[in-house]
């Protein structure tokens, strides 16, 4: 009996359970709450607990049992009335009471109270399930679409590009190789797991997000600063036959200050001099140090002086990588940033290849190409040099994407030809593309700006375009948000180019003025 | 403490089958409505035939007075038919020694059976007369107060479709009969038999099937048969819901219903499922005999309002939707099987 009430009951609710859940996982589709399956667990559970709790507790009188078995054996009344009449000394009583023993007799408990399936609620409860589960199998309603596959291949390449890059990072002496490394093998591990678009976009904001907060403020001006002396010494040795590492030049003076005579001591004190002023505004106190060096010079305390261009010397190459580390940072969120707008948009993804040719003499080739668009850009260098009037070839190739909307920066190392006499001859790409973005005229076509570089003095070909936001369209980049692009590539520039430090300065101070207006 | 044995029951139901065995040799394809007689005549209530003429009312009426061996009088009602042609009257008379008085003279309603053909065509008062005998079983003239033999059966008949001329029986006189039965016309196979049987010249002959004592011990049986309270909540359900201004009411009693049953009506069903009951041979009434009773025990006693006659609404399409909104009585328990 309890039985027959549970599932009766049961099958007398089932569906209004069955709407029941239909409308939590529709809120869960429709609307942020995204419990749905939570909710659907916490209905079925007490629902359950519920109809146990209240079958074992239910008060079934001798007459609920025969209006019961009445149905069951189809006795029409006869067993309540029986029931009802059960005075044995009253002759009808007593008929009544044979019939339902009669009707009794030969039946047994299933017969009597026989367990019905009611089709029509059980039809409905399975129209409310498949309606449930077709609502749970949807993607949430205004979230980015379920993964297709391309999607799902596209979030695999992205992840695949991470961990190359994560490994190059590794192998690399960087300072920040590991933190880099950790944050990379977390968001290609997160990418790989993503069962959203929007869930992938996230991770890799978020991962943008840490990695731009360990970047240092000041590192611009620091890079510019480092680099800048770094170029000024390798173009203008302090002395003759010095190493091209500025920080062994400084070093090398400092040794060597006491055999210098008293024309050359005046013409390092001024050259350190003009050193001091161009790293006054990005590295203050490697200004100071050259300063004091030269001051020292000035005052004939050739030790004092040596003192200070050591420090200098050592602060120079502690820049160096700092600097070096703060721009693996750098381009890493870069290359994340290329991610996520590829995969956000990737109706706009385009890719391009650089490719540069060039030809020198006694020296490989260099190569470096660069993505456009948002693209993957591509490079690929190669060098051929000869010695001994053979060409050899020194063979050597380098590729990697340099991913960013509307810019990607990829450098390949050709080969390396002998130094000789020889005739040699070497390949380089020598083009280096990118986008800008100009913060006044917004969506205008992208300009496509070629840098030479050194090794390679043959002209470039661009063999690919990307694609920026056009005039009728409104620029997608905020200003705050390219500007330490341009800064970046400003102080790249600045160091590739041969510009004298009291220029350099002019521009670093521009881009600082930039800079302290988008904070 | 009731006297009802085995036998009697067996011996109940098998007079009641000879006795529709019997009749249906007269009426064909009739089953029901030779039921309903039935059941009105074993539960000693009366019935109102309604029904355009020709459909065998009469035939109906006199085949059970054949069937049953007791009195039957036949009375056309007209509206010229007074109350004394109905009870009797006094008249003067002269004995043996010359002296004049008033003696009594028997009106037809001094029978077992009286068909009261075209009831509705006499006036009133001369109705009043009638369904005074009806519910009291007796008679008063001058004075004197007569008893009617037992039992007393009153089968009157009425055609719906002539008003002119007529005098509709006024609710509180339509509550007097037990059963109000419509018959319908035949049909087809129904016709055929009937023209196979009474157009050859003979009317079939019906048996006798049970005395006047029979049926009179019949009649003193039929009460005596117990009844479950679950099956007697089952008729006050019902009889409540006919009511307009009732919780239970159904929305078609609601909208069409102006007074529903009286307490008579109940007594009528619960009377009626019993003959039933016994009838069929059983020592207790089911819910299935009140769903039979309930039909014609309540039709006549449902005034309807304005709205149903203007669309045509019958209280028998009122009560089949209210027999079926009553649930029957169930355990006290939600989704008990």
């Amino acid at each position: 009996m309890r039985l027959a009430w549970l599932l009766a009951t049961a099958q007398r609710f089932a569906p209004h359970l069955g709407m029941g859940i239909v409308l939590v996982v529709a809120t869960d589709w429709l609307t942020p709450f995204d419990r749905g399956l939570w909710g659907v667990a916490t209905i079925l559970g007490a629902s359950a607990l519920l109809l146990l709790s209240r079958a074992s507790t239910i008060r079934i009188t001798d007459w609920d049992a025969a209006r019961a078995a009445e149905r069951g054996l189809r006795a029409r009344d006869t067993l309540t009335t029986a029931l009802e009449f059960a005075d044995s000394e009253d002759s009808v009583h007593q008929l009544i009471q044979r019939r339902a023993d009669r009707l009794t007799a030969d039946s047994t408990p299933a017969q009597a109270i026989p367990i019905h399936a009611d089709r029509h609620r059980l039809r409905q409860l399975a129209i409310t399930a498949t309606l449930a589960l077709l609502i749970g199998v949807l993607p949430p309603l205004g979230s980015s679409p379920a993964l297709s596959s391309d999607i799902e291949a596209a979030l695999e390449a992205e992840a695949a590009q991470i961990q190359k890059i994560a490994e190059a990072v590794a192998d690399s002496d960087l300072e920040t190789a590991e933190e880099i490394v950790t944050e990379l093998e977390r968001l290609a591990e997160e990418l790989r797991g993503a069962q959203t678009l929007e869930e992938a976009l996230q991770s890799l904001e978020d991962a943008e997000t840490r990695l731009s907060q360990r970047i240092d403020p000041a590192f611009l001006s620091q890079k510019t600063a480092v680099q800048g002396l770094a170029r000024d010494l390798a173009l203008r040795p302090l002395a003759d036959g010095a190493p091209l590492d500025a920080s062994s030049q400084l070093e090398e003076l400092a040794d060597g200050l006491e055999g210098l005579s008293e024309h050359e001591l005046a013409a390092i004190q001024d050259r350190l001099e003009d050193l001091a002023g161009a790293q006054a505004a990005g590295n203050p106190a490697l200004s100071s140090q050259l300063s004091e060096a030269a001051r020292a010079m000035g005052a004939g305390n050739l030790s004092g002086a040596a003192r200070s261009l050591q420090q200098a010397a050592d602060g120079q190459q502690s820049g160096l990588s700092g600097t070096r580390g703060q721009q693996a940072l750098a381009e890493t969120q870069r290359a994340l940033e290329g991610a996520r707008a590829r995969l956000s948009d990737p109706r706009t993804s385009t890719s391009g290849q650089g490719q540069g040719q060039g030809d020198q003499e006694g020296q490989g080739g260099e190569g470096s190409g660069g993505g456009q668009g948002l693209g993957a850009g591509q490079g690929q260098g190669q060098g051929q040099g000869g010695a001994g009037g053979q060409p050899q070839q020194g063979g050597g190739s380098g590729q990697i994407s340099g991913v960013a909307p509307g810019a990607g920066g990829a450098s390949g190392q050709g080969g390396q030809g002998t130094v000789g006499g020889s005739q040699s001859e070497g390949y380089g790409t020598g083009v280096e593309t990118a986008n800008v973005f100009d913060p006044v005229d917004l969506g205008n076509v992208s300009d496509i700006i070629q840098v030479g570089i050194d090794g390679g003095a043959g002209e470039g070909q661009i063999v690919g375009k990307g694609e920026a936001p056009t005039r009728s369209g409104q620029s997608v980049v905020p200003y705050a948000r390219v500007l330490p692009q341009y800064l970046n590539q400003a102080a790249d520039a600045l160091g590739e180019l041969q510009l004298p430090p009291s220029m350099r300065g002019i521009v670093q101070t521009y881009f600082d003025l930039l800079a302290d207006e988008a904070r | 403490m009731s006297k009802l044995e085995h036998a009697d029951l067996e011996h109940y139901s098998g007079v009641a089958a000879r006795i529709e065995s019997a009749v249906g040799q007269r009426i064909a394809g009739q089953p029901d409505l030779i039921r309903q007689t039935l059941v009105g005549l074993l539960a000693e209530g009366h019935v109102l035939l309604e029904g355009v003429p020709g459909l065998g009312k009469t035939e109906l009426v006199k085949a059970f007075s054949e069937a049953v061996g007791v009195q039957f009088s036949r009375v056309q009602f007209t509206p010229d038919l007074m109350p004394a042609d109905i009870v009797g009257t006094q008249v003067l008379e002269e004995d043996e020694s010359g002296r004049r008085r008033f003696a009594y003279r028997a009106g037809p309603v001094f029978t077992n059976l009286l068909l009261a053909d075209e009831i509705n065509r006499a006036t009133p008062k001369t109705q009043a007369a009638l369904l005074e005998a009806m519910q009291e079983r007796h008679v008063t003239v001058a004075g004197e107060t007569r008893a009617l033999p037992r039992p007393f059966l009153v089968l009157a008949t009425q055609n719906p479709i002539e008003l002119e001329g007529t005098y509709p029986l006024p609710e509180a006189q339509l509550d007097r009969f037990m059963f109000k039965v419509t018959v319908n016309p035949p049909r087809a196979e129904v016709l055929e038999e009937i023209l196979r049987r009474t157009t050859t010249g003979s009317v079939p002959e019906v048996p006798l099937a049970a005395d006047i004592e029979t049926i009179r011990s019949m009649i003193a049986m039929t009460p005596q048969l117990p009844v479950a309270t679950h099956l007697l909540q089952y008729v006050s359900r019902i009889i409540e819901a006919t009511h307009p201004d009732g919780d239970t009411a159904t929305p078609p009693v609601k909208r069409y219903v102006r007074w529903g049953s009286s307490p008579r009506g109940a007594q009528s069903i619960v009377l009626a499922a019993k003959s039933a009951a016994l009838i069929d041979g059983r020592p207790h009434v089911t819910a299935e005999d009140i769903r039979w009773a309930a039909p014609a025990a309540l039709r006549h006693r449902l005034v309807l309002g304005y709205e149903a006659t203007a669309e045509g609404v019958r209280s028998d399409a009122i009560i089949d939707e209210l027999i079926h909104s009553v649930p029957e009585p169930r355990p006290d328990i939600r989704g008990a099987p």
